[in-house]
């Protein structure tokens, strides 16, 4: 079928083809074929650029709760820090979850979107690969140190609801990536 | 115009096609400009002048990709500066130079005011702005974002490559179909030219930055800054090797043996270079699409197999394959000889160690481990015999492993260097037949280059073949030692022969005694009268009268 499209071919005495250079019939198709092709891999990359910004909106989260974590390690040790529920101190026995509550409250600074779900941010135990569910979430560990002679300097452990925050703490801020694998953002103190 | 007047004339660049052509008597400014940017001349050093030119656009464009990333222009900024500062100084000295050889310049030599031609020329003025903006900054208060942006202007530099190329394959291709030109500009042919060697170089390109990105990517820090950019440059690798892949699947059937547009294709499509082709784009749209179903991360690691692209212009992959398939039954055979010595090694180990170790020799097939690795050489010391009769044993064969393990090896690098040599004496018979005419073509020189880059060879090594093939040309040329059906098989050889031997009779006909030898060829009637007139005739030049005396 090729062969009868590239009628505008000739053949000289030698064998050697003369044309014009334009494109035949089958060129034309292979072009429109070569730009849809080319359509197709403007859209597929615009997707995977979307995908990316959406990690990167989520790398932005976590770096947001790591710089509120490192600002408020001094300061929420101070007399009326706000929100009360996330100060520091013997005097105030706050739990995380009432100052997660207090941060994630509409209006609040850190009340963030995943922006792979459009939802707000919400805290995870841990990032697991197999739950999808759970991609563009935070986890928030607290480390603690382990007595010295250990192995391992210290364990590492979710900062959970009931965990309480009057005294300093060392955190570790994990983002779940679009695949639910953990990034590090970063390990502050609290 | 006859060349040899051309070389004898200095005012006519267009005859010299070497550097050793060059007289040296030139004035200074045209000799300077046949050395550096005539592009007439083969072997000057216009050709690496504008490769590391390009080369230095190319790493500008790198540079100010990377300057958009605080991350890394920021605590970097003095280098990004240099660097800046750096090929600001080449490009000016390029156009420097380039404007003081303008009288030299074909393009401008004609003109009145060679020197304004060549400012008011487009190349020069894309070499003016890609600098300017530099300078500007010196004088008026530029906002850098513009200066920044401005730079971009660099990449147009490239066109004073481009713009020569595609006109050379322009016409190379005069009167070819789009198929034709499409598969001159991305298979090796004769109508490439220089436009088939910067697509296989802007392939190259691509392949190395998608690995180093690949490799990179894993790199976690850097991927935690970089992964945008990593993005972008994956999607745009991916569109490249993908367009690539359909253009080489439409035009391969211009190939020999590819012609038939189905077959052809499939047959093409079949080939490992071309599934190399496919396997370095698939595992980006498998991820793109089904990442929301299944976890595909793995198959980044598959997006290094476009390393594997680069084979397409090496021989050295070509050579290897040869050299395995020449080798095959050898290679069989030595695998089952170490096959057999692994698992014999393993059960006597399984054997003598079980009872003392079982942890560690829990069973043959974990005793295969320690096996390997004792008979490679490797040697971890994970697990190690502790018995008398295992460490005996493990002596001898860790002495037999070197040798047993050693065979593959050993025949891989000789059938390596045997199948080199073959290679380099085709190449040899090839510079012996287009020495037959006595001299090298523009054309077999090409090929000889072609030839001497695929072997690896360097040009001293290129010479001596070149020597070697003259020498035995000569040697043949000498037809005495050549068999008389070997010379008849010639008309050119056979009439030099058949010279040689008029020549030998004359020089006999002036040291034989003559009377003697006519009373001894005509008593004895050694000679018939024809022969005897003959060789009165060569001896006197004189008309043959053999006719008349008969």
């Amino acid at each position: 079928m090729e062969q009868i499209l590239n009628t505008q071919v000739t053949q000289t005495s030698n064998g050697e083809p003369q044309s014009s250079g334009k494109p035949t019939t089958t060129d034309t198709i292979f072009l429109i074929f070569l730009g849809l092709v080319l359509v197709s891999l403007v859209t597929i990359g615009r997707l995977y650029y979307i995908e990316g910004m959406k990690l990167e909106t989520t790398k932005r989260n976590g770096e947001a709760w790591a710089e509120w974590f490192t600002k408020a390690s001094n300061e929420r040790f101070t007399a009326g820090y706000e929100p009360s529920v996330c100060a520091g101190g013997s005097e105030n026995a706050h739990t995380w979850g009432d100052c997660f509550k207090a941060l994630t409250a509409s209006g609040s600074a850190l009340a963030l979107t995943n922006p792979f779900f459009e939802t707000p941010l919400a805290q995870v135990a841990q990032c697991d690969k197999v739950d999808r569910s759970i991609i563009g979430s935070i986890a928030i560990d607290k480390l603690e140190p382990t007595p010295p002679g250990s192995v391992i300097p210290f364990t590492v452990s979710q900062l959970v609801e009931s965990d309480p925050i009057d005294k300093k703490l060392k955190i570790r801020v994990t983002i779940c990536d679009n695949g639910s694998y953990p990034i590090q953002i970063a390990e502050t103190d609290f | 115009m006859d060349t040899s007047e051309e070389k004898v004339n200095p005012e006519n660049r267009s005859g010299y096609r070497f550097c050793s052509e060059i007289p040296d008597n030139l004035p200074l400014r045209k000799f300077l400009y046949c050395w550096m940017l005539d592009p007439k001349i083969k072997d000057n050093h216009q050709a690496d002048i504008d490769r590391w030119i390009s080369i230095l656009i190319v790493a500008n464009l790198f540079v100010l990709l990377f300057e958009h990333v605080p991350a890394i222009y920021e605590p970097h900024q003095v280098l990004f500066h240099a660097f800046d500062i750096f090929s600001v100084v080449i490009f000016t000295l390029e156009y420097a130079m380039r404007l003081y050889f303008a009288p030299e310049d074909e393009e401008f030599k004609n003109s009145k005011y060679p020197y304004l031609r060549y400012i008011t020329s487009p190349f020069a003025i894309i070499d003016f702005f890609a600098v300017a903006p530099f300078y500007l900054q010196a004088f008026i208060a530029i906002d850098l974002r513009m200066l920044r942006f401005l730079r971009l202007l660099r990449i147009l530099k490239l066109f004073r490559v481009l713009i020569p190329a595609l006109k050379e394959f322009s016409k190379l291709n005069q009167g070819r179909t789009f198929r034709q030109k499409m598969h001159a500009l991305v298979f090796p042919s004769d109508y490439g030219g220089s436009l088939q060697s910067i697509f296989d170089t802007f392939i190259m390109i691509w392949v190395i930055v998608s690995v180093v990105a690949v490799v990179m990517e894993s790199v976690e820090a850097v991927h935690y800054i970089l992964n945008m950019q990593f993005i972008i440059l994956d999607s745009v690798a991916v569109g490249i090797f993908t367009l690539e892949y359909w253009m080489r699947l439409y035009c391969c059937v211009e190939e020999p043996g590819y012609q038939h547009p189905f077959i052809g294709r499939f047959k093409h499509a079949k080939q490992t270079t071309s599934i190399i082709d496919f396997l370095a784009v698939v595992p980006f749209f498998l991820e793109i699409f089904l990442h929301h179903l299944f976890d595909l991360r793995f198959l980044r690691v598959f997006r290094l197999l476009r390393l594997l692209k680069l084979t397409r212009y090496t021989g050295a992959t070509t050579t290897l394959t040869k050299v395995i398939a020449r080798e095959w039954p050898v290679l069989v055979a030595s695998a089952f000889i170490m096959l057999l010595l692994v698992i014999l090694t393993a059960s006597l180990g399984y054997l003598f160690e079980h009872d003392a170790q079982p942890d560690k020799f829990e069973n043959i097939p974990e005793a295969i481990y320690w096996a390997v690795i004792t008979l490679a050489s490797v040697g971890y010391g994970d697990i190690s015999p502790v018995t008398p009769m295992g460490r005996m044993m493990t002596i001898i064969l860790a002495l037999l492993g070197i040798g047993i393990f050693a065979i593959p090896a050993a025949l891989l690098s000789s059938a390596f260097t045997d199948q080199l040599r073959i290679e380099r004496e085709t190449l040899q018979n090839e510079l012996y037949e287009m020495l037959s005419d006595g001299v090298i073509s523009p054309e077999e020189e090409d090929i000889i280059n072609r030839e001497a880059k695929r072997l690896h060879l360097s040009e001293e090594e290129v010479t001596r073949l070149l020597e070697k093939a003259r020498w035995e040309r000569e040697v043949k040329d000498d037809l005495s030692t050549l068999p008389l059906h070997k010379i008849a098989s010639t008309p050119e050889h056979a009439v030099e022969h058949y010279k040689s031997l008029l020549s030998q009779i004359r020089q006999l006909s002036i040291m034989a005694d003559g009377t003697k030898f006519e009373e001894v060829a005509i008593q004895k009637d050694r000679l018939t009268p024809r022969e005897l007139a003959l060789w009165h005739h060569i001896q006197t030049d004189k008309p043959l009268l053999v006719a008349e005396s008969s």
